[in-house]
Order: structure tokens, then C-alpha cells, then sequence
């Protein structure tokens, strides 16, 4: 139920934002804030059903084909896990730092893996989107992270 | 320990980048997945799009009551720039037959498409002799079915073209045009992908001269040969323009390493070329693509140029959306008949289109490249390797984009920034629900 749950409402997400936005919100970057979920939060064996929601979510937005949206977000994922043992995931502001880099990283890296495939894929950096996904993005995930469907895939902690 | 370690280094994740690599790899394989997963991704939308307004069909603005006009004045400009200066050195005998390029695939010379695909069949070209031209450059060689890179093509299956730059195309008697010297005579044939131009010249009838070639830039045209065929390629015709390549030596002189040749036309962006029929066989009527009718919703990305698109029938990728003549984009297709729209300005790839300027004395301008920069109301067109010949103002429309999206749909009003070799294009902003068609089944 938690991935049917996961799989309807996840992409919607990248629309919902888009939304959001048209009516005078800031952009949040919802492709960011899930890498930070995935990252610092997911139930590690979950990881790869719950990239393959994100990308189709982001691949609703963007131009690039559902292969080049698993790289893009399942990169910088997988680099930012093993600093799962050295930070404390519930410090704010490594959450907030997590946020800005894959706000900066993702668009970079989705430019690059563009380049590379031949897919051009939207890479356009924004500021603004960039400092509202670092400064509201946390408080955003923590609510997120308390309703369902992210809130099954929480990592629980012995 | 190696819990922790295995949590830090998930294989599942691994794997799941493994077969994105895969995925792309082998995109035909995977494609019914993608369609499906984002098909069910989008379902939520069409729900969500039941109670919100019907559709509405937009009201036919001033441009819109032109686009036919505008076809029409498309298609004479580009017989007469396409069609009519062929027939001068094409042999009398010989109707032209102009085809509309489906696509170019196949990287050959220079790294650039090698292989034209056409809207008519071997069968409908058998009469044809195999020279392929545009205007007066020669273009390439018509396949047969059953030959070379042809060998397991039906009669029934769109033609296709060898271009001069195929590895299996004919090399070609040359003539390079030196300014104040006799013409240089060698033979053109393709070049390696790598090489800095699709096409390389060889055999020069002078190879002291052809070593001291200084200046590129000179014309390059065939020369005819003592052969009584039809099919013979006739002299004159032109293959594009000498780049001399090579080194500047300590002395100030200049080492060449080779002459290339640079073919007029850029091989991405032509829509039509001209085929030659000995026999009159096929139809000159040109045929259309099947449009069904399909709802349009704005997607809201946050950018803006997006629709999420429901039709009654499976919407091929690439396909052309239109409304009243005038492309709106194309699709992304997905299951449950559904697809996503990007406009032209709202679109990362690259697109063929066609420049078609108000001043009648200037030829219609086949284009390859992308919008570079977009502020909502207007885009910035960059040609990748063409130089916008035609400036002041004119109309935008598609070129050859696959076989579902058919050159000469209208995109919009454009006007040329020529210093800095970019089209200004006014795009349409769509607001609300809007009924528009589709194409589902190319020519």
C-alpha cells in the first residue's frame, strides 16, 4: 500500500510545486528535496523503488527520458549516503547544506549527464530556487516526513 | 560492521544506476516501461482534469487565417529555390519530384547525419534515377531496396538517402573553383566521423598545387564524366564549399593536410530534397499525416511552456500538436492515450525549422539548432552551424523532425538578430484547456 501510496502522490509533488509557484510561492527544487530525503532519511533497501518515483515525478517536468532522471538524482544519492555515519541527519543545518549542494548539483549534473547522452535536459541555475529549496526546503521535508507515503519509508533508527 | 557498511554502499541503489545505464543503452527495449510508469504518473492529472473547465477551441487570431496563405507561399518559394535551379543542369529528359525528409540518422563524415529517410516509398521512387538535389547542390544517391545499407528494406518502406558523406555513397568527380588558378580536379568522397568536415577531397589531378592551397571558401562542383548513362552525375552541380586544414609552419607558410569540403546545406535541417524520375510513377501530390483531436492542459512545471495532453489514440513520440495549422509543440507520448506537450521556446532539443522571410526575393532557410534563451512572451533561436542569411523579419516553421512531426506547420512570427546570428520568435502563451490534433500516424 505504502508504494502505491508512493508512486501517486510523490510525482505529483514536482507539479504541485510548479503550482505553488504560478501562484506567487517560491520554487522549490522537489527533485532536491527528495535527493536530501533519499539521502539523509530513506530506509536504505527502499532506495531504489523510491528513486525510480522521484525520477518518473521529475521526468514529468523536464524534457530528459526517465534513465538520464534516475542518474540525475541517484548520484548524487548515492554519494551522499555514506555521510550517513558522520553527520547527524537531524542537525538543521546539515540539512540545510544537503539542500543547497543538490539544488546547486542536480541542474549541474542533469546539464552534464545531458551533454553526455545527447538528451538535453533542463539545467537552468536559479537563485532564487536555490535559496528557497536550502531555507524552506528542511521545514518543508520535516512536514513531508511526517505524512504519508515518506513517512513509511523512514529509516527507523534502534 | 557490515550492516553499516551496506547501508552506507546500498547495492539495490547501484544496481538502479547499473540499469539506467542500461536503459540508455537500449531506450527501444525500455520504452513501453517508460511510457507505462509515466502514463500511470500522469493519471492523477487527466482525473484531476474532469472537473476542471472544458476545453475550449481558441479563437482564430489574424495569424492563424494566414497560416494557409503562408503554406501555400512556402511551398512555391521553396519549389522555385528547390526544384528550379536543378532543372538547369539536370539532363531535360528528367521530371523533378520534390519528397519531404522524414529524418536524418546515421552519423557519418564530420559526425553529422549520413542517411536521409523519405515520405515516399522505394516503390513509389523506382523511376527515379538515383541522384538526390536541392537546388543545384547535389544532396546524395536514392538506396535500393535490397543493396548495401538498403539490404533488408522492403520496396514498401520510406526511401531513403545516401548522402555524400555515407561511407557506402559514391565518391564524386570535383572540381575546387580556386580563385585566380585553373579549378583543382580530385575526387570527393565522405570523411571520417572525427574529421572536422563531412566530406574530404583526394586523388588531386595536381597534388604540388593542391599541397599549397592556402584559402578555403572556394565553390566545389562536380565534373562530368566521359559515361552516357543517365544516372551519370552532370557537371555542375554544386557540393558545397573547399576548408583547407592543416598547419601554419615557423616560416609563415602553411603545411595543408587536406582539403574538406563543407556541404552547403546542413545536413540536420533539410525538409525537402529533390528526387529526378526518368519514368513518371509517383503522385507529385504530397501526402499528409493523420491528426486525431486532443485535449490540452497547461502542466504546471513552474517554467511554463508544458501541456499534459489526452487523445483517443497512442500519441507517438515526437509528435506534432496543432491547432488551426499552427504547431504547438511536440509530444512526448505516453500510455492511456496520453502525452506531454513542449512548446518550441519551452523545449531543450534541438529542432529543424524552416525561415521563410517576408522579403519574396530571398529563399526560404533551412535551420538546425535550439532555443537558447526564453522570457515567456518571446525565444531566442540558435542555428548550430547555419548563418542566418535572411534578416529582417519573417515566419517560422517546422522543419524535418521525424516522421510525426511534418515540415511546414507554422510556429510563429520571427525576426532576425543578425549580428548575433539568432531568431526572435514570438511565441503563443496558452492560458486554459484548449482542444487541439495530434499526429498519430506519420507518412
Amino acid at each position: 500500500m505504502r508504494w502505491v501510496l508512493y508512486f501517486l502522490l510523490v510525482p505529483q509533488l514536482y507539479l504541485l510545486a510548479g503550482f505553488l509557484r504560478e501562484a506567487g510561492a517560491p520554487l522549490l527544487d522537489v527533485g532536491a528535496l527528495l535527493c536530501v530525503f533519499l539521502a539523509l532519511f530513506a530506509e536504505p533497501r527502499a532506495l531504489p523503488g523510491l528513486l525510480l518515483g522521484a525520477a518518473v515525478g521529475r521526468a514529468l517536468v523536464d524534457e530528459g527520458s526517465l534513465p538520464i532522471q534516475l542518474l540525475v538524482l541517484g548520484v548524487p544519492i548515492a554519494a551522499l549516503l555514506p555521510l550517513r555515519a558522520i553527520f547527524d541527519r537531524q542537525q538543521l543545518w546539515w540539512q540545510i547544506v544537503v539542500a543547497v549542494m543538490l539544488a546547486i548539483a542536480v541542474p549541474r549534473w542533469s546539464y552534464l549527464c545531458g551533454q553526455w547522452f545527447g538528451e538535453p535536459t533542463g539545467s537552468a541555475l536559479d537563485t532564487s530556487v536555490i535559496a528557497a529549496t536550502g531555507l524552506v526546503g528542511p521545514v518543508v521535508l520535516f512536514v513531508l516526513r511526517k505524512l504519508p507515503p515518506l513517512r513509511a519509508f523512514r529509516e527507523r533508527v534502534a | 560492521m557490515p550492516r553499516s557498511k551496506s547501508k552506507a554502499f546500498p547495492v539495490g541503489l547501484y544496481g538502479a544506476l547499473l540499469l539506467a545505464l542500461c536503459w540508455l543503452l537500449m531506450p527501444t527495449l525500455f520504452a513501453p516501461v517508460e511510457r507505462t510508469l509515466l502514463g500511470v504518473a500522469m493519471l492523477p492529472q487527466r482525473w484531476l482534469a474532469w472537473f476542471s473547465a472544458p476545453p475550449v477551441t481558441a479563437a482564430a487570431s489574424a495569424l492563424q487565417t494566414q497560416c494557409a496563405s503562408l503554406r501555400v507561399s512556402l511551398a512555391e518559394r521553396s519549389w522555385q529555390h528547390d526544384v528550379a535551379p536543378g532543372k538547369t543542369v539536370m539532363p531535360k529528359s528528367l521530371e523533378p519530384l520534390r519528397c519531404s525528409v522524414l529524418r536524418s540518422q546515421r552519423i557519418g563524415g564530420g559526425g553529422l547525419p549520413s542517411e536521409l529517410q523519405l515520405d515516399r516509398t522505394y516503390e513509389e521512387l523506382a523511376g527515379c534515377i538515383d541522384l538526390v538535389t536541392k537546388g543545384s547542390e547535389l544532396i546524395g544517391f536514392l538506396a535500393r531496396p535490397g543493396i548495401g545499407t538498403a539490404a533488408k528494406d522492403r520496396p514498401q518502406d520510406p526511401a531513403r538517402v545516401l548522402l555524400l558523406n555515407h561511407s557506402q555513397s559514391r565518391a564524386v568527380a570535383a572540381a575546387v573553383m580556386l580563385r585566380d588558378e585553373a579549378p583543382l580536379h580530385c575526387v570527393v568522397e565522405s570523411a571520417a566521423a572525427v574529421d572536422p568536415s563531412p566530406l574530404r577531397t583526394l586523388l588531386h589531378d595536381d597534388p604540388y598545387r593542391a599541397a599549397s592551397v592556402r584559402q578555403g571558401g572556394a565553390l566545389v562542383r562536380t565534373l562530368q564524366l566521359q559515361a552516357s548513362f543517365i544516372a551519370a552525375v552532370p557537371e555542375g552541380l554544386s557540393i558545397g564549399k573547399a576548408r583547407v586544414f592543416g598547419y601554419q609552419r615557423a616560416d609563415g607558410e602553411s603545411l595543408t593536410i587536406g582539403i574538406y569540403v563543407d556541404p552547403v546545406n546542413d545536413t540536420r535541417a533539410l525538409s525537402y530534397v529533390v528526387a529526378w524520375q526518368g519514368v513518371p510513377q509517383a503522385q507529385p501530390t504530397e501526402l499528409s499525416p493523420r491528426y486525431v483531436t486532443a485535449q490540452l492542459r497547461p502542466l504546471p512545471d513552474g517554467r511554463g511552456g508544458r501541456c499534459s495532453l489526452f487523445a483517443e489514440a497512442v500519441v507517438p513520440d515526437g509528435a506534432a500538436v496543432v491547432m488551426d495549422g499552427r504547431c504547438l509543440g511536440r509530444a512526448r507520448g505516453l500510455a492511456f492515450g496520453q502525452g506531454i506537450c513542449t512548446s518550441l521556446a519551452a523545449s531543450k532539443k534541438p529542432w529543424a525549422v524552416l525561415l521563410l522571410p517576408d522579403d519574396p526575393a530571398l529563399p526560404p532557410q533551412e535551420l538546425f539548432g535550439e532555443v537558447v534563451r526564453t522570457d515567456g512572451v518571446q525565444a531566442w533561436f540558435r542555428p548550430r552551424s547555419t548563418v542566418i542569411t535572411a534578416g529582417g523579419s519573417g515566419f517560422l516553421f517546422t522543419g524535418a523532425n521525424g516522421p510525426f512531426c511534418p515540415a511546414g506547420l507554422l510556429l510563429g512570427r520571427t525576426e532576425t538578430e543578425s549580428g548575433r546570428n539568432l531568431l526572435r520568435i514570438e511565441t503563443a502563451a496558452q492560458s486554459g484547456p484548449i482542444l487541439a490534433s495530434v499526429v498519430v500516424e506519420g507518412r
